[in-house]
């Protein structure tokens, strides 16, 4: 149980970030930041000589 | 930690007293143990603290002092770790309930190498729940109580600012070293991909993963990552090939380097008016040192990026805990759940797809180190925040996402609340030799990096060297 005035701070911040959760494990939020960064990634045109994590990228400038 | 002139020791000044035998590290652990005891009770930097196993290993050291058998340049130094780097025989809880009175039998590359060159390691910092967003520890920036240090890597940032430890190690995924450094006046380097073994630490993301070290000076931080640098053929990203020595490279000239500059009103445009004029005093005090300046273009996907990174944090955390998580999803914390749960959901295509748009970004990047030797950006949009939200970390993003070295130095305080502002310098792959350079000789000519937490000034040190053991006269 919190004594001093820091951990009821504390406790009442992790208390808010429990109930950001009550209607399920993904906020809507979070939800549509994570669309919204698949849609980016579907939409950035790549081309087919771009490897993954190719060091020196040459792939990438033909 | 013992104080000269109301300075905190550097690691490089306590190295030489320990060497001429005017200190002793059995002093200057005790020092740490006795900072610790008086403002942990309000930083709360710490998981785990072991004061007996630190003087035992201190008194080790100081029995090789005696007979003249330094192992290195931090034979004695008192540091501490992150609570996801193993360490054998200490609780190592990951900062999160899943698995955390877990101990374990072995020490992480990282912690081995640190004993074997005569460290003492005073024991673990908080973290946030395993080096992820979300699952906040609760320890406070000492530099103003009621905001966060930063994070991940929180306690390890705090317990530095705080005089507690000479050195403490950190990790970063998005901003987790730079952040907190900035945040708390501090020097850190995250060095290339692959420089330093992740052998004995909990994974956060395979590709993005680093580690390094909080230390209050350039010189510092060049002595650390000379003891962690090399490759370790049980972490197989490490890269091969000799250990450069970065304590003579920071010593380089950096007249007539190239530095760019990214448009201030871009991706790098800091929220607050305070962090755009330190940038701004940062380069105009590199322009009085010789170096030149160029304004350079970022590549034009780095909103792409900034998306493959984060979808590449969800997939390879998802993985890493995918059993444990199945099996008690309920022991997570909420915002880790949270990312676990989305990055359970990516499609192996759609992960493919953001490491191939790393490349193009990466390849963008490298390019632009062909132009300049290089880059100067603000550390962090924001000062430290008011609470326990560890605050944003999109300015490191880039070169964690790429796996270049980037390295942030103090470079002003905010007049209105207190708090400390850093630069950011990030370089060529292998580059660290030159942001090395950089910010030794912007530390030569500013005192930023001098400057201590009121309430380190105002707590007490046993030991108060004298005027005439200051250390600068040693260094004549």
């Amino acid at each position: 149980m919190a004594t001093t005035e820091s951990e009821m701070n504390y406790e009442q911040f992790l208390a808010l970030e429990r109930e950001r959760y009550v209607d399920g494990p993904v906020t809507k939020e979070e939800r549509a930041a994570y669309e919204r960064e698949l849609y980016l990634l579907r939409a950035f045109p790549l081309s087919e000589h771009v490897a993954l994590n190719a060091a020196t990228g040459e792939e990438a400038k033909r | 930690m013992i104080a000269i002139s109301g300075q905190l020791l550097t690691i490089f000044e306590a190295g030489r007293l320990i060497a001429a035998r005017r200190l002793s590290p059995v002093e200057l652990t005790m020092d740490c143990l006795r900072r610790i005891e008086a403002l942990e009770p309000q930083v709360q930097a710490w998981v785990t603290v072991d004061a007996e196993g630190a003087l035992r290993a201190a008194k080790e050291a100081e029995r090789l002092q005696m007979k003249g058998g330094l192992l290195s340049p931090l034979h004695g130094i008192p540091f501490g770790v992150k609570d996801i780097i193993c360490t054998a025989g200490m609780r190592t809880s990951g900062g999160s309930r899943v698995n955390g009175d877990y101990v374990p039998d072995y020490d992480a590359a990282v912690v081995e190498r640190l004993k074997r060159a005569g460290a003492i390691l005073l024991g673990k910092t908080t973290t946030t729940e395993y080096a992820y967003q979300g699952g906040e520890p609760p320890t406070r920036n000492p530099w103003r109580l009621s905001h966060t240090p930063g994070g991940s890597s929180s306690g390890s940032a705090a317990a530095v600012a705080a005089g507690m430890a000479l050195f403490t190690l950190g990790t970063q995924t998005f901003g987790s070293l730079i952040r907190p450094a900035a945040y708390n006046g501090l020097t850190c380097m995250k060095p290339t991909f692959g420089r330093i073994s992740r052998y004995g630490v909990f994974t956060a993301s395979w590709t993005l993963d680093h580690i390094g070290a909080f230390t209050r000076t350039v010189e510092d931080n060049a002595i650390v990552l000379e003891a962690l640098t090399g490759a370790d053929d049980r972490d197989p990203s490490t890269l091969t090939g000799p250990v450069p020595s970065y304590t003579s490279a920071m010593r380089r000239d950096i007249k007539d380097m190239v530095v760019g500059l990214p448009d201030p009103d871009g991706f790098f445009r800091p929220e607050v008016a305070s962090i755009g004029q330190a940038a701004a005093a940062a380069e105009g005090v590199l322009r009085a040192l010789g170096v030149q300046f160029k304004t350079i273009k970022l590549p034009n996907c780095i909103d792409e990026a900034v998306a493959a990174h984060k979808m590449t944090m969800r997939a390879e955390g998802a993985a890493y805990h995918m059993d444990s998580y199945r099996e008690q999803p309920e022991r997570y914390g909420p915002a880790m759940r949270e990312q676990l749960e989305l990055g359970l959901e990516l499609s192996a295509a759609d992960y493919l797809r953001a490491q191939r748009v790393r490349t193009v970004f990466r390849r963008g990047m490298m390019e632009l180190f062909g132009e300049v030797d290089a880059l100067l950006t603000p550390a962090t949009p924001t000062l430290p925040l008011a609470g326990y939200k560890t605050g944003n970390p999109m300015f490191n993003g880039p070169f964690t996402n790429t796996g270049l070295p980037a390295m942030t130095v103090p470079a002003g305080m905010d007049s209105e609340t207190g708090l400390p502002i850093g630069v950011q310098l990030a370089g060529p792959l292998l580059g660290e030799e030159t942001l090395l350079a950089l910010g030794h000789r912007y530390q030569e000519a500013t005192s930023w990096h001098l400057r201590t937490a009121p309430m380190v000034s105002e707590s007490e040190s046993v030991y108060r060297l004298s005027e005439s053991e200051r250390y600068k006269e040693e260094r004549t």
